[in-house]
């Protein structure tokens, strides 16, 4: 019976001759399927220097030539193309500028399954915003006097950080732009010449939120499970206290880059003796750093190794192996024992601007030698300084150094020049910048797109009066690091490139600087 | 001839291949031999609708709780039928069961996270091809003249057997290839041994009739497993680049070319997304659709297994319908969609 037609005999048939005729009718109306950009990882967002490439995904694999020709950012950023099958990733030379809105287009591109000539493709635009320029400083007149000030270049706006009954001393942004880390004591105590400063964070109502970054001090940041809920910048000027001044004086202090250590040097107020660095983890109480004592410190980009003057060289001191419970003295990584100071380490690690004394060449004392040491143990002699070396930046690329020295001028009296150089790495080609007006206490800061140096530009009440604290009548004014009072300091811009293309050369040019409309001390760039 | 460094670039391939599938073979093989013991197949199959189109599209979910690959389907579908299922109900489940299930869902999203349309895609049409085939099965009311004689006549038996309360239906395909030779099922004899015998045995016996079986399964398909393994990192270093883009670009010869491929390498279900995945960057997505959707339903492998339960007209249906029905979907995505 089987060999007659069966119901399934029909009823398969028919099927089968319905779907080959659909089939025929698919494969006669042809393609019309668009390739098309699936996402744009930086759609509307806010990137900061240290975001350096945007990823590109495509529905189907595509042909690397025909979009790399075609993808256009306005305004223009260099960059490199890299692929992994249908994801294409923008790697920029340079950070993009800060204040700015680019739009990223793609009008046409091929993907590999079209035939040559075939360009169907859904065009793309998307665009980001690189984040608001913005910078810190010290303020001295009226009610800015002794508080942290934010101001927004972008939006030219000026905002008050700081409470009004509170005295900054110092303060270091946390990498994203969003808080800054401070010390400060009390008005009363400050005009009592009382060192109670402790540590605080306050928040800036700029920069990117939640990054990845959970610190201290912050407790409206979304838990890791909320990932769909975008955190919003906080608004700013909230305060919260990281570090108290109970039984100890908080001196120095630095934050690692990832905002999660922050190592203070402290010193006991009834044992002068008891002094050295403390590491304070998030989360989790302050430890003295049981080590031989030093002095000047910073904590490398990997916010894993400590950098540390002990005696006259430097120990390199690990830092991630402290969060066990740990009893009894660290043994250092590395010691050099040729270099007395870090002034910076290269943002990938791999170098770092030190400062030799010249301690053991009688021909060289009294001078300093700024060197660039790779992690390879490479060692180059960058410039020589007759005063001091005061600070050195490296610049985003890590092929410039940005550096801040000082010249003893000839005569009687102890005086000093100090100038702005850049150094190229590569080349040692030195440069000089700048050269300001002889005065002891100078800062910089280098701004995070490499595109112009903030200073300051302090002038101290009279060169005999050595007064100290906050005893100077009329000035309310903060300290500087030296501990001298100040009646004036003024804040400059100084731009480094005059084109696009000089940027692009890492070849800064001499430009004026310009003098900005308020005055204060030690200007910071935002991250 | 390949030079050493094709040879260890095929040896790389195969290794990463296979600590990526091994996991997920386990995981299904572990499944598979612990369920024999917790369904009940008379139940399920008196709860099912008796609706064509329901009771096909309810065949295809089957595979929920069955977590079986291609491997092990053809054994329970067989008995699905003795036990008097309908035909729509068996081939529902014939074809959907070895990619319905959750661990072929899970190993799928795994395998493609950053595509995650490959996944829904991928069980939408498996369902959608199960219940198409599975409905027009189902005009043939009595299915007898289409099987193979013996599973007929062990079908003119089977309602009068009364222990069917005690007979779960799955039971994986080694029992059938190892144990069951398809000639003696029409003899009483074999009917108990279809069913599956670890019922009524005490616990300790039953743990170690599970371990058994899943060493069994584990031994039979890994070997699968390895060799399809093989066969994927060869064609890949082997075969001329130029060759596999050019198939692998087309919105037509991908398909077909993914089609024939899974056929031939008769690769598992609960393993063949990673498979799939090692082509993801230089073939269509239809095509990788047209891999995952279609070689759970019919290969090489599994086609042999089928001849022993459906006379070849049958079977060529079967084959006939999912390949055009897969075809016809795939190039639609690949023309239309993405």
């Amino acid at each position: 019976m089987s060999r007659r037609i069966q119901p399934l005999d029909r009823a398969a048939v028919i099927a089968i001759v319905v779907l080959s005729l659909a089939i025929a009718t698919l494969l006669l109306l042809g393609d019309h399927a668009l390739a098309r950009v699936r996402n744009f990882s930086w759609q509307g967002e806010k990137v900061g220097a240290e975001e350096v490439a945007f990823l590109l995904t495509f529905s189907r694999p595509m042909k690397p030539e025909s979009v790399e020709q075609n993808l256009t950012i306005e305004p223009p950023l260099v960059g490199k193309f890299s692929w992994a099958g249908r994801r294409m990733a923008y790697t920029l030379e340079t950070p993009a500028p800060y204040g700015q809105t680019f739009q990223v287009s793609l009008p046409q591109a091929q993907s590999r399954f079209n035939a040559a000539g075939d360009t169907s493709f859904e065009p793309f635009t998307g665009s980001f915003q690189s984040r608001d320029r913005g910078f810190v400083y010290i303020g001295i007149d009226g009610e800015e006097a002794g508080r942290l000030v934010l101001y927004d270049l972008t939006q030219q706006a000026k905002t008050i950080l700081t409470p009004k009954e509170q005295v900054v001393l110092d303060f270091e942004p946390y990498r994203a732009g969003d808080r800054i880390l401070f010390s400060a004591v009390s008005r009363a105590d400050y005009e009592q010449g009382e060192q109670t400063q402790q540590l605080y964070t306050v928040t800036t109502g700029m920069g990117t939120t939640g990054m990845g970054t959970t610190g201290m001090g912050e407790p409206s940041l979304l838990p890791g499970w909320r990932f769909w809920q975008r955190p919003s910048a906080l608004p700013a000027g909230e305060t919260a206290l990281v570090l108290d001044s109970q039984g100890y004086q908080n001196l120095k202090f630095d934050l690692s880059a990832d905002g999660e250590t922050v190592v203070i040097q402290r010193v006991n107020r009834t044992n002068p003796a008891d002094f050295g660095p403390w590491v304070l983890h998030a989360d989790q109480p302050p430890r003295p750093l049981e080590t031989d004592p030093g002095g000047d410190f910073l904590i490398a980009p990997d916010s894993q190794t400590l950098l540390l003057q002990q005696g006259e060289g430097t120990a390199v001191i690990g830092l991630d192996t402290l969060t066990t419970e740990q009893v009894g003295p660290v043994e250092p990584l590395d010691f050099l024992p040729e270099y007395g100071l870090v002034l910076d380490v290269a943002s990938n690690g791999t170098a770092a601007a030190l400062v030799n004394f010249n301690q053991n060449d009688p021909e060289q004392r009294y001078t300093q030698t700024l060197f660039w040491v790779s992690s390879q143990g490479e060692e180059k002699p960058l410039l020589n300084a007759t005063g001091a070396i005061l600070d050195a930046q490296f610049d985003p690329t890590d092929e410039l150094l940005y550096c801040l020295i000082s010249q003893l001028l000839p005569g009687e009296n102890y005086q000093v020049q100090p100038y702005l150089m850049v150094v190229n790495i590569s080349t040692g080609e030195l440069q000089e910048l700048l050269a300001m007006p002889p005065q002891p206490n100078v800062s910089m800061s280098l701004a995070p797109d490499g595109l112009a140096v903030l200073f300051d530009e302090a002038v101290t009440v009279s060169e005999g009066s050595q007064s100290t604290g906050g005893a100077t009548g009329g000035a309310t004014g903060g300290a500087t690091g030296g501990g001298r009072a100040v009646s004036s300091s003024r804040l400059w811009l100084l731009p480094l490139f005059a084109t696009p293309e000089e940027r692009l050369a890492n070849q800064p040019s001499q430009l004026p600087p310009q003098q900005l409309p308020f005055t204060g001390l030690r200007p910071v760039w935002l991250p | 001839m390949l030079t050493t460094a094709q040879l260890n670039n095929v040896f790389t391939l195969f290794l990463s291949l296979l600590v990526e599938a091994m996991p997920f073979l386990l995981i299904g093989v572990t499944f598979s031999s612990l369920l024999m013991f917790f369904v009940n197949e008379q139940k399920l199959l008196s709860i099912l609708p008796k609706n064509a189109l329901a009771g096909s599209l309810a065949g295809s979910l089957i595979g929920f709780l069955f977590p079986v690959c291609e491997c092990g389907n053809v054994p329970v579908a067989r008995r699905l039928l003795v036990q008097g299922a309908p035909p729509a109900v068996a081939i529902g489940f014939l074809l959907a069961a070895p990619t319905i299930n959750p661990v072929v869902f899970w190993a799928t999203w795994v395998a493609f996270r950053d595509q995650p349309e490959i996944v829904f895609l991928r069980v939408g049409m498996t369902l959608l091809i199960a219940t198409t085939v599975g409905w027009i099965f189902s005009h043939q009311r009595d299915l007898r003249p289409l099987l193979q004689p013996m599973v007929a006549r062990s079908m003119l038996t089977a309602p009068a057997r009364p222990a069917s309360s005690s007979s779960p239906l799955l039971q994986s395909g080694t029992f059938l290839t190892t144990g069951g030779k398809s000639v003696q099922l029409d003899i009483p004899a074999a009917q108990t041994l279809m069913a599956n015998p670890a019922m009524d045995k005490p616990w300790p016996a039953k743990l170690r009739l599970v371990a058994d079986n899943m060493v069994q399964e584990l031994r039979e398909l890994g070997a699968v497993l390895v060799l399809g393994s093989a066969i994927a990192a060869t064609v890949q270093v082997a075969a001329p680049r130029e060759l596999i883009l050019s198939l692998g670009q087309g919105a037509i010869s991908s398909v077909v070319a993914m089609m024939v491929l899974a056929m031939v390498v008769s690769i598992c279900s609960t393993v063949d997304s990673f498979f799939a995945l090692s082509f993801a960057s230089t073939f269509t997505s239809g095509s990788l659709l047209a891999f995952l959707v279609f070689g759970p339903m019919i290969d090489l492998k599994n086609i042999g297994l089928l001849l022993t339960v459906f006379r070849g007209r049958a079977v060529f249906y079967l084959f006939a319908l999912a390949a055009q029905l897969c075809f016809a979907l795939t190039l639609f995505v690949n023309l239309y969609i993405i």
